[in-house]
């Protein structure tokens, strides 16, 4: 994709989305009260000159883009790379995953788990370093948050601790 | 309380040991992270927050700062020693750092990176202390109508960290304003945005959203392509600074500083554009002129009393007015939050001592780094030698307990996730983070101000006329509005010219 007509989509996008909030959010989302004073204290006015704000600029992104001239010799964007898609959906997953983790095992099991496969997933090439990180960093946290700051973390369903 | 006693005060809570020792931490962690490559003093002082939850305010406070200060330094090493900048303040250190490094003197240029910095820093913190206070007793006169002409104008600072668009810096800066108004309605006290998430009635908390936006990207753009990509360290060699050299660069020290002063000062102009120009003017000054850009200690010199001359003068419309004059100053104004403080001229009312302490931290904190910069010098080596596989796991964690830890929640890490990914797709569509987060929190500041400005007048619009202070505020926001469509419309002629139209 070639950087105009990625700057048109988004352009595009971006009055897309501003269109949505006037009609569909922003009616849904805040609840106006009827005794509103004056329509400049209402709770609606803001985010409404906002999504406006975002209407108007999404158009202006578009048009700058449409406008722009294709530039002499301009290559396509990089090429769709289906390896760095697929990790970047699975980074999504292990950030899942580790949200889900803590409920289970407790914040410092789980992060423990999470340093040791992210750096595994990231071709550490210094697995032992890696181990001793994984074990030593999440106690290290607990220690500070927990022990010194008072913090009461998260413990899992599984593993109740700490 | 009189001057005097507050001064006296303020020394009693400074000279205590968890004061000095945290700033010396912030220092020592500022002055690390800004030199490993890929990480930011912001990143820095996102990262560091969280852990000053439990801290008394001053010394959280410090705390910060001096990472922010450290920061600022730290990346000038990598930029000297790997021609790869730590942070974009230091890009400009690149041009003379880096030749002086590959004729063997890095040691001397990072010697006078150190110096020049640290002679800066103490001129910035002199302006603050002499200006901020005398700005802060201006401001005590200020309403809602003038607080909102200011922060309004504070929000065109917005054209400074927009990066090369700056229509997509305002889209951000939109959508960063949008996010700031889910919550209760402070008016009228109803739901905006909640769709029944209780967890949501107190708005979306700062800190989630801010480690989101500056550090998540990171570890999503690099666990996606990984690689341990880090340019090769040159040898520190055995030449140091001579008296002879050092006294040379003395006079692009004091223009870099004064530079640094005047930019920092000013709302969103950051430490890279002061580094370049403290740099451009020393060049034009020095009978050698034809020397820089190829190793040139003048030149390295200049550009890192240019960028550290920024850090103190930044606080002074934090502090002043309350507004930040840039992203890392919009963090420190978050953490003041945090703890309960609203800088402004009403902190410097009741809160005198505290900001007396500040002052007085401020100033140590030159001393820290000039300790912290020489051992930082030797040890670089080790610290650019961190895998990026070990470090960006280990950052995620520091996210994750960071999130949570600030309402205790597993909610706010679901928020950090969101924001990270909303990063990540501003990050690969080229729009500016910063632009969002200080806009987040500048928002609501703007909202409030408007609407007790409503109230007061009963909906009428001449209250925002009402003195010779919303009139300054006005004209100069049409100013600064002014130079960016012309700074936009130099920008386009050359690109048009070139593409032939």
């Amino acid at each position: 994709m070639t950087r105009k007509r990625r700057e048109l989509l988004l352009g595009v996008g971006v009055a897309a989305f501003a269109l949505l909030l006037l009609t569909v959010v922003i009616p849904l989302g805040i609840h106006v009260p009827k005794a509103v004073r004056a329509a400049v204290l209402s709770p609606d006015l803001w985010p409404r000159v906002i999504a406006v704000m975002l209407l108007f600029l999404g158009t202006v992104l578009a048009v700058q883009a449409r406008l722009e001239p294709e530039t002499e010799g301009e290559l396509p964007g990089a090429p769709f790379d289906p390896v760095a898609a697929s990790r970047l959906f699975a980074t999504l997953a292990l950030l899942l995953a580790y949200y889900w983790l803590v409920g289970r095992l407790g914040i410092v099991l789980a992060s423990g788990i999470v340093i040791f496969a992210c750096g595994l997933f990231g071709r550490s090439r210094h697995p032992r370093l890696l181990f001793a990180i994984a074990l030593l960093l999440p106690l290290l946290l607990w220690g500070f948050f927990y022990k010194i700051a008072g913090i009461p973390l998260p413990s899992g369903d599984w593993v109740n601790w700490p | 309380m009189n001057a005097w006693d507050a001064a006296y005060w303020a020394f009693q809570t400074i000279a205590q040991v968890e004061a000095i020792a945290a700033l010396g931490l912030g220092v020592a962690i500022g002055v690390i992270v800004g030199a490993v490559p890929g990480m930011s003093a912001t990143m820095g002082v996102a990262l560091t927050l969280p852990f000053t939850f439990s801290l008394e305010p001053l010394v959280g406070i410090l705390l910060l700062l001096g990472v922010y200060k450290g920061g600022i330094f730290g990346g000038s090493i990598p930029a000297i020693l790997i021609k790869t900048p730590g942070t974009p303040a230091s890009s400009c250190t690149v041009l003379d750092g880096h030749p002086l490094a590959e004729r063997g003197e890095a040691g001397k240029a990072l010697e006078i990176a150190l110096y020049a910095s640290c002679i800066a820093d103490i001129v910035s913190n002199l302006a603050l202390i002499l200006f901020a206070a005398w700005l802060a007793a201006f401001a005590l006169s200020f309403g809602p109508p003038e607080f909102f002409t200011l922060i309004l104008f504070s929000l065109t600072i917005i054209a400074g960290v927009s990066g090369d668009s700056l229509t997509k810096g305002l889209i951000s800066a939109a959508f960063g304003l949008l996010a700031a108004t889910v919550g209760l309605d402070l008016v009228y006290g109803t739901d905006r945005f909640i769709f029944g998430q209780t967890e949501l009635m107190a708005g979306l908390n700062f800190i989630p959203v801010l480690i989101g936006l500056f550090a998540l990207p990171e570890i999503l753009a690099y666990l996606r392509r990984p690689t341990e990509a880090v340019g090769k360290v040159m040898d520190l060699g055995r030449h140091h600074v001579s008296w002879r050299e050092f006294r040379r660069c003395l006079r692009s020290i004091g223009l870099g500083s004064a530079i640094g002063v005047v930019m920092g000062a000013i709302p969103g102009i950051g430490g890279a554009p002061a580094a370049f120009l403290a740099y451009s003017e020393a060049r034009r000054l020095s009978p050698d002129r034809e020397r820089f850009g190829k190793g040139e200690l003048e030149g390295v010199a200049a550009s890192e009393a240019g960028n550290n001359g920024v850090c103190g003068a930044t606080l002074i419309p934090l502090l002043a007015l309350g507004v930040p004059g840039d992203v890392i100053t919009a963090v420190i104004l978050g953490a003041f939050m945090v703890h309960g403080l609203q800088p402004g001229p009403i902190m410097f009312q009741q809160n005198i001592v505290l900001i007396y302490a500040l002052f007085m931290g401020i100033m140590l904190s030159s001393v820290f780094l000039f300790i912290t910069g020489k051992i930082a010098i030797r040890l670089f080596r080790r610290v650019a030698d961190i895998p990026r596989s070990i470090l960006y796991p280990s950052v995620l964690a520091l996210c994750v307990f960071g999130a949570y830890a600030i309402n205790n929640t597993m909610f706010d890490v679901l928020v950090m996730f969101a924001t990270g990914l909303l990063g990540y797709f501003m990050m690969r569509t080229g729009i500016p983070a910063a632009p969002f987060l200080i806009a987040f929190i500048l928002g609501p500041m703007l909202e409030d101000n408007f609407r007790q400005a409503m109230l007061m007048s009963q909906g009428d619009f001449t209250i925002f006329l009402r003195s010779g202070i919303t009139w300054f505020f006005w004209a100069a926001t049409a100013l600064s509005i002014g130079l960016i469509v012309r700074r936009g419309l130099a920008g386009r002629r050359p690109a048009a010219r070139y593409s032939g139209h």
